[in-house]
């Protein structure tokens, strides 16, 4: 079937046909030439017409020969093309990538994404009557974006509006999606597939061979330097300096220098330079202090002059909001520990009562419940009754779990291992520790022992349902002055590790800062908080999000875009309550790895080679419609030149 | 200027081929021929001319049974005495011959380069000169839709410049009806003689009627039919309206192979269709191109069909 690019030509048509045969009439005003006698003229056009039926279209040879150039040229001026291959009347499920890799810049100045799109609409144009489509979007996740319709204007409207992110790419997710399209359609639909080709692992897809699938990729250039991971830690126990990961990872093959800034609250607060190899990879830290409001983070990768062969750029920033540790929440149970009390009281993690030392109690006060209230609390040769679910420190008693039983002393006992890779033995050295006494406890096989002596475990990790307790065989009071290891350096170290351990991941820097796209943030809000406006930091309009009573937390899904969101949680009556923000980024070298592939592997198929059109390029023919209308105008002129002799 | 109108331009009228009719070397080329009847024909004085007749003659033919009211001065005394039979002496009587020019002097004739008229007028000039200087009769008739003049027959080489002149006078007018100008010619002609007519035959009317007036009262008829080139192979293209040079007829053709080999076969069918026709009256006939130059015919296609010796 034909197309048409200029079809004003064929509404002319009629007008011009009309003009012709007009014009056709006006040019029979004939020559006149005298003779002798007409007389055996007539007899001759009497015989013909007598004689030979068509001799009434022999007369209009002409114009029908000018008539069919005429008909040809007009059809060359309406652009004529013939599209080969295409859909040809079967349905369509056309698949696009929308990951962060289809953001990639190839040399042409087009990405990915608008290529994919490009194609998309030629294929949607090239459906024949009664062709059906639909839009899947896939990145991580599938996103159905029509019915099965064949409605062109819808399948474009959908396609107009359709935005890449920067998340990674599951074609294997959004195939197990398509399966119930398969089966709801009529007729067997086609899939294309438009994408890089980058699209996480197929090994376990399987798709029917009767399934005709397309793989159009997108792409051509290999060459990406980006950022692969991220991360922030403490810098150490005790200061309030954090340290900032990166890796940078040379994805292409040619090697590369890139320079790494790094920007804190905007300002350009360091930068380095690294070299890199094909498939070389480096880490770059920098060190961000702490301070009482958060921080904004930014980690850029200056191209220099290669900036042009970087074909992905969203690979190349990433931000955090950097904001201070939570405090800690101990509660000390002891009847009176001065190296206990003072250690803590000096953790400057450690929160503080109006005297600023750390909250304390005597051991007759202790209620069970007090370990929900605090994260951690330090029973100091106490041992309870009962003990509600929490985290406990205790030192020279063990806590009432069933099974951890105390035999009682052993003497003179030396230190003869301990377990490095134990958090809380980090920068810890136990060499030093003399024990005239320790309790000798009998543990269970599930306790895992962390320090062990010459006569049985002094340092063990036990837990008990939801009660956790690393307890300390041995009594600080009991330890020899000189030289005790309650003055040693490693005593805070070591406490400060228990009480970071025990307190789990809310003492660490939150990683609720530090989401992937595609992620879910969960924010914890206000009690009076009724609903919650998102912003992306590129986004025009927030998303409102309701809060639903009773929900631990806010869950915000669908991070597509790499920045930072600002949450601005609103009571019933719009009013702010309070606003926090957080940041998402694209830190993936799957995505990263953007060499487009030349097919795709899919469980008990033949592999399906990449092609660069889905549909052939349509084959302009005025050409050869052209040439036909000449040939036409050469007939008729030899003809009116010659037909005397016809 | 395309070919068509070259062509055509090579038609002249008969005004614009102007000059004499005869010219006098050729007369002295035609002077010893003369004209030949197939017939014995009636004249009204002796003379060169032997006829069929059996009459008073110096050459004796036959003998007849003596009816009341013949001649006596012509019995046969010899064959009374000898058989008691009265028998007339016939004897074969020399005669004049008579010889009728019968010229189409239509509009259709005024076609054509040569222009057929002039050409049929030369040719008629020619004939009648032969016969005036043989003695002979020479009657001369000029024709379109009717016989328009006549030369009454006159014998004798002085009436020369009298033919020549009512030649010279004719012009061209009216269209051809054949029959009718010779069935007039034929009732104001009622000697025997040579019937020399010289027309194109494209009449409507058809010729058949004009031969057998002739041919009915046993004149020795000759058929020349004179015809342009261009009316032999026409020079024409394109989308035409032809005009009628008589009676301004249009006719609107368009010119293709089929039609002009339509048009030629209709003509040569004309031409084959008369001469068939005259041969089987006892007629004879030529046709001539007025591209043959006319000195040609006289000398050599007339003498070759035996009208001239």
């Amino acid at each position: 079937m034909f197309q048409f690019l200029s079809m004003g030509w064929l509404y002319a048509a009629p007008l011009l046909i009309g003009g012709l045969v007009l014009l056709y009439f006006l040019k029979l005003k004939r020559r006149e030439v005298g003779i002798s006698s007409t007389y055996l003229w007539q007899n001759a056009l009497n015989d013909l017409r007598v004689n030979s039926p068509f001799q009434r279209l022999r007369t209009n040879l002409l114009l029908i020969l000018q008539l069919l150039a005429l008909i040809l040229i007009i059809l060359a001026l309406s652009r004529p093309v013939s599209p080969l291959g295409g859909m040809r009347g079967s349905d369509a499920i056309l698949l696009i990538d929308v990951s962060a890799s289809m953001s990639a810049e190839d040399a042409n100045g087009q990405t990915r994404f608008l290529h994919a799109k490009q194609e998309a609409l030629k294929v949607i144009d090239d459906m024949s009557f009664g062709d059906k489509a639909v839009i899947v979007a896939f990145d991580d996740e599938a996103q159905v974006l029509t019915d099965m319709t064949e409605s062109k204007s819808t399948l474009r409207r959908a396609l107009e509006k359709l935005e890449p992110t920067d998340r990674g790419s599951q074609l294997g997710g959004a195939l197990q999606r398509v399966r119930s399209l398969l089966g709801n359609a009529e007729r067997a639909p086609e899939l294309y597939v438009f994408s890089d080709g980058r699209v996480g692992s197929l090994d376990n897809v399987s798709l029917d061979e009767s399934v005709p699938l397309h793989f159009i990729r997108c792409g051509s250039s290999a060459e990406n330097v980006g950022i692969v991971s991220f991360d922030v830690h403490l810098a150490s126990g005790f200061g309030d300096e954090t340290r900032v990961f990166v890796s940078v990872q040379n994805l292409g093959t040619e090697e590369r220098t890139v320079g790494v800034d790094f920007y804190l609250d905007g300002d350009l607060a360091g930068s380095r330079e690294v070299k890199l190899g094909p498939e070389g990879v480096t880490s770059v830290a920098f060190d961000a202090p702490l301070q009482d409001e958060p921080r904004h983070v930014r980690i850029t990768l200056d191209h220099g002059t290669d900036a042009s062969t970087d074909v992905l750029a969203s690979d190349d920033e990433v931000v955090a909001i950097l904001k201070p540790p939570m405090p800690f929440e101990v509660l000390l149970v002891s009847d009176g520990n001065l190296f206990l009390h003072s250690a803590l009281s000096e953790d400057p993690r450690v929160a503080k009562t109006a005297e600023g030392t750390v909250p304390t109690i005597a051991s007759a006060n202790f209620k069970p419940e007090f370990g929900g209230e605090f994260d951690v609390v330090v029973l100091d040769r106490v041992t309870p009754p009962t003990i509600g679910a929490g985290n406990y420190l205790c030192f020279g008693a063990r806590p009432p779990f069933p099974g951890l039983t105390d035999l009682g002393q052993m003497e003179h006992t030396e230190v003869i291992d301990q377990d490095e890779t134990h958090p809380v033995t980090r920068f810890v050295n136990f060499s030093t520790l003399e024990l005239p006494t320790a309790r000798q406890l009998k543990i269970r096989p599930k306790d895992v022992i962390v320090v062990s002596s010459t006569h049985g475990p002094l340092v063990i990790d036990a837990r008990d349902g939801d009660r956790h307790a690393l307890v300390i065989a041995f009594n600080l009071l009991e330890l020899p002055l000189e030289g005790a290891w309650t003055f040693d350096p490693s005593f805070p170290i070591f406490l400060s590790n228990v009480i970071r351990y025990l307190s789990g991941s809310s003492a660490e820097v939150r990683k609720d800062l530090l989401l992937p796209t595609g992620g879910i943030a969960e924010l914890p809000y206000p009690k009076l908080a009724a609903k919650a406006q998102v912003q992306h930091e590129k986004a025009e309009e927030p998303t409102e999000i309701k809060i639903v009573p009773g929900d631990e937390s806010l869950r915000i899904p669908n991070l597509d875009r790499r920045g930072i969101y600002t949450v601005t949680f609103q009571d019933v009556d719009g009013k702010e309550l309070s606003k926090t923000r957080f940041a998402a980024n694209l830190v993936s070298a799957a995505e990263s790895t953007v060499a487009p592939a030349d097919n795709l592997v899919l469980k008990g198929r033949k592999e399906i080679k990449a092609v660069e059109e889905a549909v052939e390029t349509n084959k302009d023919v005025w050409k050869y419609v052209a040439a036909a209308a000449l040939l036409f105008v050469m007939l008729e002129w030899w003809i009116y030149n010659r037909r005397v002799y016809l | 200027m395309n070919d068509t109108d070259e062509q055509l331009d090579q038609t002249e009228t008969f005004a614009e081929e102007g000059g004499s009719l005869i010219d006098q070397s050729f007369l002295s080329k035609i002077g010893k021929l003369d004209l030949v009847s197939r017939k014995i024909l009636q004249g009204k004085i002796k003379g060169e001319k032997r006829s069929k007749k059996r009459g008073q003659s110096v050459e004796f033919a036959d003998h007849r049974l003596y009816t009341p009211g013949d001649d006596l001065r012509f019995l046969d005394w010899n064959i009374y005495a000898r058989l008691d039979k009265l028998m007339i002496k016939l004897f074969l009587e020399e005669e004049d011959l008579r010889v009728y020019l019968l010229v189409d002097s239509s509009k259709s004739m005024d076609y054509g380069r040569p222009n057929k008229l002039r050409y049929a007028l030369k040719v008629a000039a020619a004939l009648g000169y032969i016969g005036l200087v043989n003695n002979n009769r020479v009657g001369i008739g000029t024709f379109s839709t009717q016989l328009d003049r006549v030369f009454r027959p006159e014998r004798g080489r002085r009436n020369l410049p009298k033919m020549i002149k009512f030649l010279e006078e004719t012009v061209p007018e009216g269209r051809t009806d054949l029959g009718r100008a010779c069935k007039r010619f034929a009732q104001e002609h009622r000697a025997k003689g040579v019937v020399i007519l010289i027309s194109d035959f494209l009449d409507r009317h058809g010729y058949e009627d004009a031969v057998r007036f002739f041919v009915a009262r046993k004149m020795d008829v000759f058929c020349l039919q004179i015809l342009a080139p261009q009316e032999l192979d026409p020079p024409l293209t394109g989308d035409l309206k032809l005009v009628d040079s008589e009676d301004g007829q249009e006719t609107e053709i368009t010119i293709s192979g089929p039609l002009l080999e339509r048009y030629k076969a209709n003509l040569a069918a004309l031409m084959g269709g008369l001469r068939e026709f005259c041969h089987k009256r006892g007629a004879r006939y030529l046709s001539s191109s007025t591209a043959l130059p006319f000195e040609r015919l006289v000398l050599d296609q007339l003498r070759l069909h035996g009208v001239l010796r």
